[in-house]
């Protein structure tokens, strides 16, 4: 019996991390084979076609932010391997000017407008801030044009910058509002990482404000005491209204990386001294940091097992790409694996319990990294 | 018809079970390819028909058990097949 339970706690310590990072280095390493994969994966859903009746949150709202955030992740990862591969240059700018076109259709654009109660695109010349979409949105546009300088959407990325940055001079804590009343700094991360890539994409010098933007991030929107990036702020004094958390941090830190990679450098040595933890090998990233006992997780995060989130795990695997840690990546490539569970047919890699907006999600954070527009 | 021995016995069972479970997570694999399982992982509540509910903790538990479980389960098999054949028939002898 002793002999028996030794061996099992053998295996189960060894084998399956090994199993399960197999393709750890090659992915690591930017390979094409596997980054196509990954691409035909996505490619099925971006071509077939989503709409918010395919998620199933039991929330209109969120299935709505599902739906935009699937055709968003996918683009990213498009935009992502056209830049590292030539060879797939072509076909993945044309995927990506398909996830441009499919954001911009009034079904996704709804779930902003719902809250809004005005179309994000349609009101730019008003106050309302909009940046659950336009700051995401505009990134998006901004690799776009990087990859093709004469892009035809050029002209609603000058107008979508130009209604950011009047908002945030004009926004009294220097952040914008994701929907009324609601300021997320990871989403102020995508709308300062949009307007620098704009920045650098159409020569425009915005380093005075861009620095402002950085310190006002530094100074409200950062944990003193941990590093992380708390989840929400009043948007009435910009003062904390929620923890520092892992989802938030590891997704805002993937969008900083377009724009200050000191910044995303540092939450990312944050998350690795805070948040990250290996079990049998596996690399997990926790919700909260020690001394928040919270155990119980939101739409944000995912499900909280023992500490660790869903999300938060999967985002780091970008951030681990970024800042060249290795041994992270391997790890936290490994728990993607296993929860994920891949299943490759005809040159496709799915993520089964990912659905779409895993697999475009997986597609972003697994093709990150490399040099930055 | 021959007699078969314990340890063979304890093969037996083990390459079934482990065919079964094999079989199982390609099956609940194949069946959850198609669905939108994340937003019933990370949305979980009574907007879920428990059908669906349940076949996604279905297949929750055979993949974890499966990708992490198996190895551990196929070593401790062997070795107990290995000592049943050669240890206690040493100790007989």
């Amino acid at each position: 019996m002793l002999v028996g339970a030794a061996l099992f706690v053998l295996g189960v310590s060894f084998v399956p991390y090994w199993w399960c990072s197999r393709q750890a280095d090659a992915c690591y390493q930017g390979d094409a084979i596997l980054q196509q994969k990954l691409a035909r994966g996505v490619e099925t859903w971006v071509e077939k076609g989503l709409a918010r009746r395919d998620f199933h949150t039991g929330s209109a709202q969120f299935d709505g932010e599902w739906l935009f955030g699937s055709y968003l992740m996918a683009g990213f990862g498009f935009a992502q391997s056209a830049r590292a591969h030539p060879s797939l240059r072509e076909r993945h700018v044309r995927l990506l000017e398909v996830c441009v076109t499919r954001l911009l259709t009034p079904e996704v654009r709804a779930f902003d407008g719902e809250m809004w109660r005005s179309d994000p695109i349609d009101s730019l010349d008003s106050p309302a801030h909009h940046a659950a979409f336009l700051g995401y949105f505009n990134l998006l546009l901004g690799l776009h044009r990087q990859l093709d300088p004469q892009s035809r959407f050029a002209d609603l990325h000058d107008r979508i910058t130009a209604a950011l940055v009047r908002r945030l001079k004009a926004s009294p804590i220097g952040l914008l509002e994701s929907y009324p009343n609601e300021t997320y700094p990871v989403d102020n991360c995508a709308v300062i990482a949009s307007i620098a890539v704009h920045s650098r994409v159409t020569d425009t010098d915005r380093k005075e404000f861009l620095g402002h933007c950085y310190r006002i991030l530094r100074e409200k929107c950062i944990d003193p005491k941990s590093g992380l990036l708390i989840q929400a702020v009043y948007s009435r004094d910009g003062t904390p209204v929620d923890d520092p958390r892992g989802s938030g941090t590891t997704l805002g830190l993937y969008f900083l990386s377009f724009a200050d990679m000191d910044l995303s450098a540092d939450l990312y040595r944050a998350v690795r001294r805070e948040l990250f933890d290996t079990v049998f090998g596996f690399g997990g990233v926790k919700e909260y940091p020690a001394g928040l006992r919270r155990t119980v997780g939101d739409i944000d995060s995912g499900p909280v097992v023992f500490g660790y989130g869903f999300s938060p795990t999967g985002f780091l695997i970008s951030g681990a790409r970024i800042h060249g840690d290795r041994n992270a990546f391997k790890r936290l490539f490994a728990t993607a694996y296993a929860c994920g569970a891949p299943y490759e047919r005809k040159g496709k890699l799915n993520f089964v319990t990912g659905a779409s907006l895993g697999d475009a999600i997986l597609f972003a954070m697994l093709t990150a990294g490399g040099s930055r527009p | 018809m021959k007699h078969l021995a314990r340890w063979q016995w304890t093969l037996i069972i083990s390459v079934l079970e482990i065919a079964a479970l094999l079989l199982a997570h390609h099956v609940l694999m194949v069946k959850m390819a198609s669905r939108d399982i994340i937003s019933h992982i990370f949305a979980a509540g009574p907007h879920v028909p428990a059908p669906v509910m349940a076949t996604v903790i279905a297949f929750l538990v055979v993949r974890l058990l499966t990708v992490l479980a198996l190895p551990g389960m196929i070593f401790s098999r062997i070795g107990l097949v290995l000592m049943d054949r050669f240890w206690t028939k040493g100790a007989d002898a």
